[in-house]
């Protein structure tokens, strides 16, 4: 396939589902809402989507009358050339809304250090607990709002990706 | 007919004095008095340079209560105020930080946006589980009011030609937590969507944005007759194939940023003119001033059934200048 036609194909991808379900069980979590899941190859990266049955149809219907799809249903993340799956903050936002992820995934930023975590800044932790290095967490803060994906390092949250985004890289 | 004689103004010495006094081109001082009358253009004029509030629109699909948005932002030292046409839309006449920079707008808790925008979309009206086209819709104010209304239900297809602010529009569907939205990268002119299929379509045509003078005062010098007429042609072009997307019984509504006649009941009328299947229905909103389409301007008469056409300005509803218009594909 040339590669231009690849880039922008939107397919119904096992790959994706296999991906955003293991993600999913490395930081035992669950999501009910990925009835079709959608896999967008865009630059090096595919985007992986959740979309519901009708949706998905008719994005299909689209692409196959030569549209471009540039979007569909929910972003759940996307995964790049090494096969790494980055998890999108819509993923977050609906694991927290609806309490499909564990608590020990999850970090409770206050004040201040919410702050410096949706400024993209890495926060260093108060709190006791032992985390797992090199693990994912969703980062919330007091009022149990989604703030983004963090990494846990040592006592520290190094933000992957975080709500100030959505302003940040605005054009 | 000949419409040559819309674009051809001559400027009276009223016009010339006006533009002097609120420094603006003499051709809009004259458009401005021939759209409100001697009386009416300074209360209009004044409106203009006072200026409006921003305003936002509270984003219901993830706030239970806008009434506990409104106190949040209060405690953070915003004033607030509700406002009469949308009922979940509020003007901010105080922000002590940028209303972009919130946490609440990074949450999606709400969308900054006029209120003459957001009555666009209250009046199509779009229902749960529709089929919607929202057409020239980035950065996508009108696409997730749709989807708020249809509680993220159905389908929106949302179609933009640019691709920067398509990223735009993107990164907005997901802080609105939005759902149930097909993006396309594409010019309405040439998609190959099915024709007839659609509920309801919103066509916000791109505009002069004479509307937006409100906020943006270089919009009295920076646009010039040969505009208006080119864009005229332009949403001619863009109305006439947007109306092919609706079902038989479907609406849809023509929409602009711009006060301008031209841009408008102009473009309904010649649209009349070319389709035998579209009726303009009654555009009128609770709590609006509900002030009707004009049917004559610079001595060209347009079809009657554009007094039906809704238009919104700061001096009669404290909104920017909008224009929405109605219109049925009959049966
Ligand atoms: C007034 S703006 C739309 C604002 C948008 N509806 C909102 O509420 O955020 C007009 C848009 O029309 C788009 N546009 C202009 N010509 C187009 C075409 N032929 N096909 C698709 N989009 C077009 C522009 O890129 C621009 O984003």
């Amino acid at each position: 396939m040339p590669v231009e036609e690849k880039r922008v194909r939107l397919t119904v991808c096992k790959e994706g589902k296999r991906a955003l379900d293991s993600f999913l069980k490395s930081i035992d979590a669950y999501n009910k809402n990925c009835a079709v899941v959608l896999c967008l190859f865009s630059g090096e990266k595919m985007k992986v989507y959740c979309a519901q049955q009708s949706l998905a149809q008719l994005a299909m219907t689209l692409q196959d009358s030569g549209e471009i799809i540039y979007h569909v249903g929910m972003l759940a993340g996307s995964l790049n050339n090494r096969g790494v799956f980055l998890p999108s903050l819509e993923l977050g936002w609906e694991l927290i809304k609806a309490n499909t992820i564990s608590g020990r995934n999850v970090v409770v930023l206050e004040g201040d250090e919410a702050k410096e975590f949706i400024f993209g800044r890495t926060v260093e932790l108060v709190s006791e607990m032992n985390w797992e290095e090199g693990k994912a967490v969703a980062v919330i803060n007091e009022q149990g709002e989604f703030l983004g994906w963090g990494k846990i390092r040592g006592k520290r949250i190094i933000p992957v990706v975080d709500i100030g985004s959505y302003v940040r890289y605005k054009d | 007919m000949n419409y040559d004689r819309l674009f051809n103004i001559r400027i009276s010495e009223e016009a010339i004095k006006l533009s002097r006094r609120f420094g603006l081109l003499p051709y809009m001082a004259e458009r401005y008095i021939m759209m409100f009358g001697l009386d009416e253009v300074e209360e209009f004029l004044r409106a203009v340079h006072n200026g409006i509030p921003r305003s936002i629109r509270c984003n219901k699909l993830v706030v239970k209560s806008c009434g506990d948005l409104v106190s949040r932002l209060e405690k953070e030292g915003f004033k607030i105020r509700q406002s009469k046409i949308v009922p979940y839309g509020y003007y901010v006449d105080y922000e002590p930080v940028s209303l972009g920079s919130t946490v609440e707008h990074l949450l999606g808790y709400y969308f900054i946006q006029g209120i003459g925008s957001m009555a666009s979309v209250v009046a199509l009206s779009p229902q749960p589980g529709e089929l919607v086209a929202d057409l020239a819709s980035a950065p996508g104010g009108k696409t997730t009011h749709i989807a708020q209304l249809m509680n993220n239900t159905g389908g929106i297809l949302s179609i933009d030609v640019d691709a920067r602010r398509l990223a735009k529009l993107v990164s907005n569907i997901e802080r609105m937590h939005v759902r149930n939205v097909i993006v396309l990268m594409a010019d309405i002119l040439n998609v190959k969507v099915n024709e007839g299929s659609f509920d309801r379509v919103m066509l916000d045509a791109p505009c002069t944005g004479e509307g937006l003078i409100v906020y943006k005062k270089e919009r009295f010098f920076t646009r010039t007759i040969d505009d208006l007429r080119k864009m005229s042609e332009y949403q001619l072009k863009l109305l006439l194939k947007a109306f092919k997307f609706l079902k038989p019984g479907g609406t849809m509504v023509y929409a602009t940023c711009s006060i301008a006649p031209e841009e408008n009941e102009f473009v309904i009328t010649r649209a009349l003119d070319e389709m035998d299947e579209m009726e303009v229905i009654e555009t009128r909103l609770d709590g609006a001033k509900n002030v009707p389409g004009i049917t004559e301007f610079n001595g060209v008469r347009f079809k009657d059934e554009v007094k039906n056409c809704l238009r919104l300005y700061p001096h009669t509803d404290s909104t920017e200048g909008f224009f929405i218009c109605l219109l049925k594909r009959k049966e």
